[in-house]
């Protein structure tokens, strides 16, 4: 039994926390109607700057998932030696400030850096271009997939698995039918807050990518710019990515936890 | 047949065994836990590299430590019943036993998988989900599934340990008809004597990696070789056929010769079973006395002495063991050859309808 003195005060933590938290977003509503907020997206380069958003983050996730995901399995089955620095490697950009991920960036990929002499001859040009946004969002944003997906590989029943390799189906099978299927919901929540922290993605990316409108300008980095001379465009541009990112959370928890959203069916 | 002789060092495990398996027999491996049995199912299946040795099936070298060779899980053509069943939790019972069939378009595998589903009386589950199955349910779509694929072996990992008493006493039943049909090398994991005297024809102990002793679940009862063993084989297997009695009790004429009388009720092939420390020894002349019912004449095909107690290995002619002090053995004579009564009361006779 808990005290009513303890419940009290547990109920007050949470009512401090959650107004903190709600506060600020509701206030970007508050200051702003709808209607201003869209009238302010026409602002110039408002809507590049979110589409650019949207199409690298995109690209982004795309990339991680598609490489994130055969690693993090690996991780989560396999104990070798080393695996612990292994992951320790992989969850480092979740700490590091975001501007050393930038100069991290140009020092390897920059045209002086440690492979950007063999990443130019191979015709790739990152920095100034909105390639190399799409890395600089990969870089920060690929832990936050890949550290879920190793927690939902692991909690995936071992006996599945292997109940999978006895009835005649080989690693790939047993990883598209049943390791997959089995670890969705943790697969689905990763996704969201790598997509999340990529479209929030910032400082890497002036570093590394620059703020150009059209070519490398995000919208935080088109937030941050309109702040000085257009608040109210900031406000829209803020307002809109609020929104995209509730209903990619929302959309995401609804996908991984509905049971019957994926049949792994035969 | 099955032919093993393995090596593997784990953690706090040391596994060492060998053993051979013919087509039709079933082997149970018998051992408290951590003793390694799911280890040498798993090294069988594939699913665990052995540091040493060999295992293969019917001439083919499956893995071979010294030689090289590995055929991956996936190639073995094994039915492997696991002890929580591990059916796929998002696949209806049907799919889980489609599976594993290949070779043979959608609706084939489809109509194959309804059809075993409907030898194993699941032919109305078959769109259900594993967890809208009951216990016994899921135990038979997970038997389903592995026989689907028509195995050249079978494995099972403590198959009925997941089952509430009731069902498990049905479903063993059934197990040990299933077993009996197929035609294979089945191996069962388990840490029950009794389920493993039910199931298999041959038991092997294993206690922290090793084989202690294998042979019949009689001969074990009757001859262990240590306390241990003693010890872990619990009650005594006979089998015979159940009646009603006169008395309200149920009369149960064993095969081979003799009637025993038990509380439980049950008509028809039946196991009836008894502890061996139940079981109480007289000279042949003495009168009976007290309140047991059960009465049998019997040889004593051997005594073994551990400490202050002794396990008779009896025939009646259907083995027994009974479980006496050292002093009784000494006091009334006991040795191999002679004649004892042995006598145990009804209600200390578990039937198990088969």
């Amino acid at each position: 039994m808990s005290s009513p003195a303890f419940r009290l005060g547990s109920l007050a933590a949470l009512a401090l926390l959650l107004s903190f938290l709600a506060i600020p977003l509701l206030a970007i509503f508050v200051e702003a109607g709808p209607g201003e907020l869209l009238a302010s997206l026409g602002e110039d380069g408002a809507l590049d700057a979110l589409s650019l958003s949207l199409r690298t983050s995109l690209a982004a996730v795309v990339l991680i998932v598609i490489v994130g995901t055969p690693a993090a399995y690996l991780l989560a089955r396999r104990r070798f030696r080393g695996r612990a620095a292994v992951i320790t490697l992989i969850e480092l950009p979740l700490v590091l400030p975001p501007a050393a991920a930038g100069i991290a960036l140009l020092a390897a990929f920059g045209p002086n850096g440690l492979v950007g002499g063999a990443i130019e001859d191979a015709g790739i040009r990152l920095v100034l271009q909105t390639a190399g946004v799409v890395v600089a969002m990969t870089f920060v944003a690929a832990p936050f997939f890949v550290r879920g997906a190793i927690a939902a590989f692991e909690a995936v029943d071992a006996d599945l698995l292997d109940a999978s390799r006895t009835l005649g189906a080989g690693e790939a099978r047993t990883f598209s039918r049943v390791a997959i299927p089995g670890a969705r919901a943790g697969l689905a929540s990763g996704l969201a807050l790598a997509w999340g922290r990529a479209l929030g993605e910032f400082g890497a990316t002036l570093l590394f990518a620059g703020s150009l409108q059209g070519r490398t300008q995000t919208a935080p980095l088109a937030i941050f710019e309109f702040l000085s001379r257009d608040f109210d465009a900031s406000l829209a541009l803020s307002g809109v990515l609020v929104v995209f990112s509730a209903v990619l959370l929302l959309g995401v928890k609804l996908l991984g936890g509905a049971p019957e959203a994926a049949r792994a069916g035969a | 047949m099955l032919a093993l002789d393995v090596s593997l060092h784990r953690g706090a495990l040391e596994l060492k065994a060998a053993q051979a398996v013919a087509a039709g027999e079933c082997l149970a491996l018998v051992g408290p836990s951590g003793a390694g049995k799911s280890t040498v199912l798993k090294i069988v299946a594939g699913l665990t590299r052995p540091d040493d040795g060999r295992v293969e099936l019917d001439g083919e070298v499956w893995i071979d430590r010294e030689g090289g060779g590995e055929v991956p899980a996936d190639r073995r053509r094994i039915g492997f019943v696991f002890q929580e069943y591990a059916l796929f939790p998002r696949m209806s019972a049907w799919r889980n036993v489609a599976y594993g069939i290949r070779g043979a378009g959608r609706g084939e595998r489809r109509l194959r998988a309804l059809a075993t589903l409907e030898r194993f009386g699941l032919a109305d589950r078959a769109d259900a989900r594993p967890s809208e199955l009951s216990g016994g349910e899921r135990q038979r779509v997970a038997l389903a599934r592995a026989l689907a694929t028509d195995p050249k072996l079978l494995l099972l990992d403590e198959p009925l340990s997941a089952l509430d008493a009731r069902t498990r006493a049905a479903a063993s039943a059934e197990l040990a008809q299933l077993l009996r049909s197929t035609e294979i090398p089945a191996v069962i994991v388990t840490h029950d004597f009794a389920e493993a005297a039910l199931l298999s024809d041959r038991v092997a102990v294993l206690d922290r990696g090793r084989i202690v002793q294998e042979g019949t679940a009689a001969e074990l009862a009757a001859t262990p070789v240590s306390a241990f063993v003693a010890d872990l084989t619990g009650a005594v297997v006979l089998r015979g056929t159940a009646r009603p009695d006169a008395q309200g009790l149920t009369a149960v004429d064993l095969d081979g010769g003799g009637t025993l009388s038990s509380t439980d009720v049950a008509t028809g092939p039946v196991a009836a079973s008894v502890f061996p420390w139940e079981i109480e020894l007289g000279e042949v002349e003495g009168e009976p006395a007290g309140s047991a019912l059960n009465h049998l004449i019997a040889d004593v095909t051997g005594v073994t002495e551990f400490g202050n107690r002794a396990r008779v290995g009896l025939a009646v002619p259907q083995p027994l063991a009974a479980e006496v002090t050292s002093a009784s053995v000494a006091r009334l004579g006991i040795r191999p050859g002679g004649k004892v009564s042995a006598s145990w009361k009804a209600t200390a006779t578990r039937l198990v309808s088969l």
